[in-house]
C-alpha cells in the first residue's frame, strides 16, 4: 500500500496541534519578547478541563447530549479556564517581573510548570486519563478517500477546528481593533501606549487569546491521541516552541507554517526513516530552517533597540 | 541652586486656568535625577516651546507629562485634574496626543493603519471619517501612500505620518518631540507651516525643539531646560531678545 | 568507597546491631483465657469492651485467636478484624495475658522501625511509583495493626534516575532504623543501586526490575520476588508461534531497560523460530504512533508486541492500529496488566494478549484486606502495587522473626529475608527465593482481552 497519503494525514494531524500551541508561544513573545514556557502545562490543562467535561456528559449510561454539541462544550470550557489560567499566569507570575533581567521571568515561567503539573499529578492523578477511544467518535467512522485509504473523523475534526481557529484569529488580528492594538504593542510598545492602548490589557488579550488557542489544542488531542496525562505539555511545549521559531517567533503565519513542518517533518521522518528519529528530525528542521533563515520561515531577524 | 524659587516665572496674563499644569516635577532615571522641580504650564490655544541641549531632559518632561515615566514628586494636572498616577492611556483619553521623538510610526502597519491606530481610544466613527479626509488634506503626500506599509516611506513621510497620526485623536493639548528633526529646510518650514495651523484651529500645542529660531518665531512663550532645570521662561519675542539666549542657543 | 564512609559504615553497622539488640524484646505467651464462638451482631471491639473494658484492645483477641489458629485449625483465621463471621471461634485472653500484650504491643510501638521506599515518585512514571508506594504503606498499616508495631514508611523519589537512586539509596542506609528497602523501579536504577546496598548489608527487595542480570549472579541483599524477562520473552514468543501461529512479528520496544530487554528476548526467540522480524522504538514520552503504525500496516506482519508500560500508551497503539484497519494480533507484556488502557482503546483492545507473573489484584481473594484498604485511601489501582505490597509483606516477616529472635539488626533482615517461605501471599503465589535471590517458580501467564476483561487462556 502506498503510505504517502496517510503520511501526510498523519503530519496534518500533529502539525495542527503544533500550529495551535505555536501561536501561543509566537503571540506572547511578539508582545512581551518572553518566552512563556508555562504554555505547554496550559494546554495540559485545557486536556484535563475537556476531560472533566466528557466525564459530566457522558457518563457510563450514555452521552446526555448530542456529540457535537458535547465536543463544543469541551472546547468552550477549555477555551474558558485555560483563558483564565492564562491570565492569572500573567499576572502573578510575569507583570511583577516585567522589569526584572530576562531570566527572571523564565524561571517564573519554569516554576509555573512544574507547579501546574504536580497540582494535576496531586489531585487529579499521576496516571494517564482516558478520552477513550469511540467514545465520541465512532473508531469505523471517517471519510473515505478511495482504496484503504480512510481519514477518521477525529482528524478532520483536528485539522477543521484548527483550520476554522486560524482563520477566526488572522482575522481578529489583521482587522480588528484589539488585533490592531496588539500588533501595534508587538511592533512597539511605547508607541502603542502613547496612541492610548492599555498596553496591560492588550497583554491580558494576547494571553487569553494563545491560553484559549492551546486549551482547544489539549482537547483535539485528547479527543484523537484517546489519552492525557499531567506530563504531556512538556514535549507538545517544547514541539510547539520549536514550531514557531521555526516559524519565525512573533510571527502568527509564521506559527501555523513553523507548526504544520514540524508535524510533517516527524511524520515523514517515522515512516520513510524510522520512528526512532522523528524527534530529532523534527529538531534538525529547526537547525536547518535558521542556518538558511535566522530568523525562521516568516520571520525577520529581530533587531534589538538601541 | 536647589530653591526652586530660582525658576522664573512669568506672570500670568490669561484669566483662564491651564490646560496643563507642572508643579515641582522631579523625576529619576534609577537612580539619576533627571527633572528638578520643574514648573510649567500651558493654557489653552497656546504654542509653547520647550528648547534646550542635548540630554537636558527635554523628552523627559514630554514622557512625565504623558505618564511613560512617573515623577517621583511634584503633581501634572491637565485640565484641572491631578494626573500623574494616571496611565498614558487615561491621559491620551483626556486629550493628549504626541508626535514622539524619532516618529515612532509602526513600520509593519500601512498608513491607513497607523492613522486609525492615533484615533485608537475613539467611537465616534462618522466624524472620524472626516477628520481622516481633513488630516489627509493636510498631509496630501500620505494619501498617495494609504496602502504602503509605513517603513517604506521616507524621513520627512514619516514625520507627516506621526504629525497626522496624533491629529487623528482630535487632541486638545498636541506634543511634539523634535518635530523638524531630520527634515530639509524646506520640509521644516513646511511643517512648522502646519504646526502653527493646527494651533490656530484651535489646538493647544507644547513643542520640544533643539531649531530654536525656528520655534520661537511661531511660539506664543517658550521654556529653556538645562540639566534638568528651567533656566529661563518667557515670551518667545523676549527670549528671542535674551541676551543670554542668543549666545547659547539661538547661535548670534 | 573512600576510607572515612567505610569506616562510618562500619560504626554505623556497630551502633544498628546495638541498637537492635536494646531495644528488642522476646514475644510474650501466656496461655491464660477462654475459647469463645462468634454469635450475630459480634464484633471484634465489642468483644474487648465486654472482656476487658476498653473498645481499643481488640487487636489482642485477633492476634490471639491467629496465634492459636496456627497450632489448633479449630479456631479461625482471622484475615480482616473487620469480618468475624458468626460460628468462627475465637480465643480471648484473660485479663492478666491481654494485659501483657498490651505491655507487649506498646512497647512494639515504641521501636523506631523504617522500611525505605524508593521509586519515581515524579515525572511521567509517578503514577507507577505512587501506586508502588502507597501498596507499600497500606501493606504496612496492615501489619501494624495487626503486630502491634509501629513500622513507618520513609520515601525516596529516584526520578528513574539510577544516580538520582543511588542518592536515595544512600540517605536510607544513613538512617539506622531503616532496615530493608523496597524499590526501586527501572532496572537501570535497580542495576546502580545494587552494589549500594550490598556494601551497606542492607535488604533491596524490588516489585518491578525485571532484567536478567539483576538476579544472575545477583548479591546477597538483592531479592526479586518477581520472575524475570528471562522467562516472559519466551513464554510469549512461544505463544505467538505455536499457539497463534503467526510467521511475522513487529517488535516496538519503548527505549526502557526493561522494553528493550523483553524485546531482545522475544526476538531472540521468534528469530530462533524463523519468523521474520521487525523492530522499532518509540518513546515514553510519545502520545502519537499514527506514523508508526502506517509503517506497521504497510508491512502486514502477524502480530505487533509493544512491551510498554504507560497505560496511555498501549491503549493509544491499540486504537490507532484500528484506526489504519490492521488486520493482526495486538501483543503486550506485563505492563500490559492495567485495565485502563482498555478504556482508553475502547473497543479496539478487545482480543488483545499480554502476558503477567500474577493475577490482577482486583480478582485476588488473599488480597482483599489490602486492596480494599487501599482503595478506600487511594482510590483506584493498576497492577503495579500488588508486588510492592508483596515485597513489602516479605521484609515485614523478616523483621518481625528478627524482633521475636531478639536480633533485630539488618544482617539478620537479610538471612531472614532469604529465608522466606510463604505458602501464600497477596498475589495468591507461593514465595521463596532460590539462586541469585530470584523467587522460586514465578511463571508467566497469558491473557486476553475479552469484553473489556482480562481472561486467563494459558
Ligand atoms: N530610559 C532611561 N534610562 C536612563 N537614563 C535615561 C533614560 N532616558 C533618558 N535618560 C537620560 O536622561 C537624560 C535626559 O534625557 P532626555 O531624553 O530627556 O534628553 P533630551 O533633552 O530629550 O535630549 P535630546 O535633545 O538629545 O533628545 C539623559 O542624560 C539621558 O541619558
Ligand atoms: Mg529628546
Amino acid at each position: 500500500m502506498d503510505q504517502l497519503p496517510q503520511t501526510i494525514i498523519n503530519g496534518l494531524t500533529l502539525g495542527s496541534v503544533y500550529a495551535l500551541i505555536a501561536l501561543g508561544y509566537s503571540m506572547v513573545y511578539g508582545i512581551l519578547k518572553l518566552l512563556n514556557f508555562a504554555h505547554g502545562d496550559v494546554y495540559m490543562i485545557g486536556a484535563y478541563i475537556g476531560y472533566a467535561v466528557l466525564v459530566v456528559l457522558v457518563p457510563s449510561t450514555g452521552p446526555l447530549l448530542p456529540i457535537p454539541i458535547i465536543i463544543l462544550v469541551m472546547f468552550l470550557f477549555a477555551m474558558v479556564g485555560c483563558s483564565i489560567l492564562g491570565v492569572a499566569i500573567e499576572r502573578f507570575a510575569y507583570r511583577p517581573l516585567r522589569n526584572a533581567p530576562r531570566i527572571a521571568p523564565l524561571i517564573s515561567a519554569l516554576w509555573v510548570s512544574f507547579v501546574l503539573q504536580n497540582l494535576i499529578q496531586l489531585t487529579i492523578s499521576p496516571r494517564p486519563l482516558s478520552y477513550g477511544s469511540g467514545t465520541l467518535i465512532p473508531v469505523n467512522s471517517g471519510i473515505n478517500l478511495g482504496g484503504d485509504l480512510r481519514i477518521h473523523t477525529a482528524r478532520v475534526l483536528v485539522i477543521g477546528t484548527t483550520i476554522v481557529m486560524m482563520i477566526a484569529l488572522t482575522y481578529f488580528i489583521r482587522s480588528t481593533k484589539w488585533g490592531r492594538a496588539m500588533r501595534a504593542v508587538a511592533m512597539d510598545i511605547d508607541a502603542a501606549a502613547m496612541m492610548g492602548v492599555d498596553v496591560n490589557r492588550v497583554i491580558v488579550v494576547t494571553f487569553i487569546v494563545g491560553s484559549a488557542l492551546a486549551g482547544v489544542a489539549g482537547v483535539l488531542v485528547g479527543i484523537v491521541f484517546f489519552s492525557i496525562q499531567h506530563t504531556m505539555g512538556f514535549l507538545a511545549g517544547l514541539k510547539g516552541f520549536t514550531a514557531s521559531v521555526v516559524g519565525g517567533i512573533g510571527s502568527i503565519p509564521g506559527a501555523v507554517a513553523g507548526g504544520l513542518l514540524i508535524g510533517m517533518a516527524e511524520a515523514f521522518a517515522s515512516v520513510y526513516i524510522s520512528v526512532t528519529f522523528k524527534d530529532a528530525v523534527a529538531f534538525l528542521v529547526l537547525v536547518i530552517v535558521l542556518l538558511i533563515r535566522p530568523g525562521g520561515l516568516l520571520g525577520r531577524l529581530l533587531v534589538q533597540k538601541v | 541652586m536647589n530653591d526652586q524659587n530660582s525658576q522664573p516665572k512669568i506672570e500670568n496674563s490669561q484669566s483662564t486656568p491651564p490646560l496643563l499644569r507642572l508643579t515641582d516635577v522631579n523625576t529619576f532615571y534609577g537612580p539619576i535625577h533627571i527633572l528638578q522641580n520643574i514648573n510649567l504650564e500651558i493654557y489653552p490655544g497656546e504654542l509653547v516651546c520647550l528648547l534646550g541641549g542635548n540630554a537636558s531632559g527635554k523628552s523627559t518632561t514630554l514622557k512625565t507629562i504623558l505618564g511613560i515615566v512617573t515623577p517621583a514628586g511634584g503633581t501634572v494636572e491637565f485640565q484641572g485634574e491631578t494626573v500623574q498616577d494616571q496611565p498614558t492611556s487615561y491621559r491620551i483619553e483626556q486629550g493628549m496626543a504626541v508626535v514622539p521623538e524619532n516618529r515612532r510610526i509602526f513600520g509593519d502597519m500601512s498608513v491607513h493603519e497607523n492613522l486609525l491606530m492615533g484615533a485608537y481610544l475613539r467611537t465616534d466613527h462618522q466624524q472620524m471619517k472626516q477628520d481622516l479626509e481633513r488630516v489627509l488634506e493636510l498631509f496630501p503626500r500620505l494619501k498617495e501612500r494609504l496602502k504602503q506599509f509605513g517603513s517604506t516611506l521616507s524621513g520627512g513621510e514619516q514625520q507627516m505620518l506621526a504629525m497626522a497620526r496624533a491629529l487623528m485623536s482630535r487632541p486638545k493639548l498636541l506634543l511634539m518631540d523634535e518635530p523638524s528633526m531630520g527634515l530639509a529646510p524646506i520640509l521644516v518650514e513646511q511643517s512648522f507651516e502646519i504646526i502653527q495651523q493646527i494651533n490656530r484651529e484651535g489646538t493647544s500645542v507644547f513643542m520640544v525643539e533643539q531649531n530654536a529660531n525656528m520655534a520661537l518665531s511661531i511660539a506664543n512663550r517658550g521654556y529653556v531646560l538645562q540639566t534638568g532645570r528651567i533656566v529661563l521662561a518667557d515670551k518667545a519675542k523676549n527670549l528671542l531678545n535674551n541676551e543670554q539666549m542668543r549666545h547659547a542657543y539661538l547661535g548670534h | 568507597m573512600n576510607k572515612i564512609s567505610k569506616s562510618l559504615l562500619v560504626l554505623l553497622l556497630l551502633f544498628t546491631l546495638g541498637a537492635g539488640v536494646a531495644s528488642a524484646a522476646a514475644p510474650v505467651f501466656q496461655d491464660g483465657g477462654q475459647e469463645y464462638i462468634v454469635q450475630a451482631d459480634d464484633w471484634l471491639s465489642k468483644l474487648a469492651d465486654k472482656n476487658y473494658g476498653d473498645v481499643l484492645a481488640w487487636p489482642i483477641i485477633w492476634e490471639a485467636t491467629n496465634a492459636k489458629a496456627a497450632e489448633d485449625d479449630s479456631f479461625a483465621v482471622i484475615e480482616n478484624p473487620n469480618l468475624i463471621e458468626v460460628g468462627q471461634k475465637l480465643w480471648i485472653p484473660d485479663t492478666g495475658a491481654a494485659e501483657a500484650m498490651m505491655g507487649d504491643r506498646e512497647s512494639k510501638a515504641g521501636i523506631n522501625i523504617k522500611i525505605g521506599f524508593m521509586g519515581p515518585l515524579t515525572g511521567g512514571a509517578a503514577f507507577l511509583g505512587q501506586e508502588q508506594l502507597n501498596f507499600a504503606k497500606t501493606a504496612v498499616q496492615l501489619f501494624n495493626e495487626r503486630t502491634g508495631f509501629n513500622v513507618q514508611v520513609t520515601e525516596g523519589d529516584t526520578e528513574i534516575n539510577p544516580d538520582t537512586g543511588k542518592i536515595v539509596a544512600e540517605r536510607f542506609i544513613a538512617d539506622d532504623s531503616v532496615y530493608a528497602v523496597v524499590g526501586p523501579a527501572g532496572s537501570q536504577v535497580c542495576e546502580a543501586t545494587q552494589p549500594v546496598f550490598e556494601a551497606a548489608g542492607m535488604v533491596q527487595i524490588t516489585p518491578s526490575c525485571t532484567r536478567i542480570s539483576l538476579t544472575d549472579p545477583g548479591t546477597a541483599t538483592f531479592f526479586r520476588p518477581v520472575p524475570h524477562d528471562g522467562l516472559q520473552g519466551p513464554t510469549d514468543a512461544n505463544y505467538m508461534m505455536n499457539v497463534l501461529g503467526v510467521t511475522s512479528a513487529y517488535l516496538v520496544d519503548d527505549q526502557s531497560s526493561y522494553s528493550t530487554g523483553l524485546t531482545d528476548e522475544v526476538e531472540a526467540a521468534l528469530t530462533a523460530a524463523g519468523a521474520t522480524v521487525e523492530r522499532a522504538s518509540v518513546t515514553q514520552q510519545d502520545t502519537d504512533f499514527s506514523s508508526l503504525v502506517t509503517t506497521i500496516v504497510a508491512s502486514n506482519p502477524g502480530v505487533v508486541f509493544f512491551p510498554g508500560q504507560i497505560s496511555s500508551q498501549l491503549g493509544t497503539l491499540a486504537a490507532q492500529l484500528q484506526e489504519q484497519s490492521y488486520g493482526g494480533t495486538y501483543f503486550l507484556a506485563d505492563g500490559g496488566f492495567d485495565i485502563s488502557w482498555v478504556d482508553t482503546a475502547g473497543e479496539a483492545a478487545e482480543g488483545t494478549y499480554l502476558s503477567f507473573f500474577a493475577p490482577d489484584p482486583h480478582f485476588v481473594l488473599q488480597a482483599r484486606d489490602l486492596t480494599t484498604r487501599y482503595e478506600a485511601q487511594y482510590g483506584d489501582y493498576g497492577a503495579f502495587g500488588g508486588p510492592s505490597a508483596l515485597s513489602t509483606n516479605v521484609v515485614l516477616g523478616a523483621i518481625e522473626r528478627c524482633f521475636n529472635a531478639d536480633n533485630l539488626t539488618r544482617a539478620c533482615v537479610v538471612e531472614e529475608t532469604a529465608a522466606t517461605n510463604l505458602a501464600d501471599s497477596v498475589l495468591g503465589i507461593p514465595v521463596s527465593f532460590g539462586a541469585g535471590n530470584q523467587i522460586n517458580g514465578g511463571e508467566f501467564f497469558i491473557f486476553q482481552v475479552q469484553d473489556g476483561n482480562f481472561v486467563l487462556v494459558q
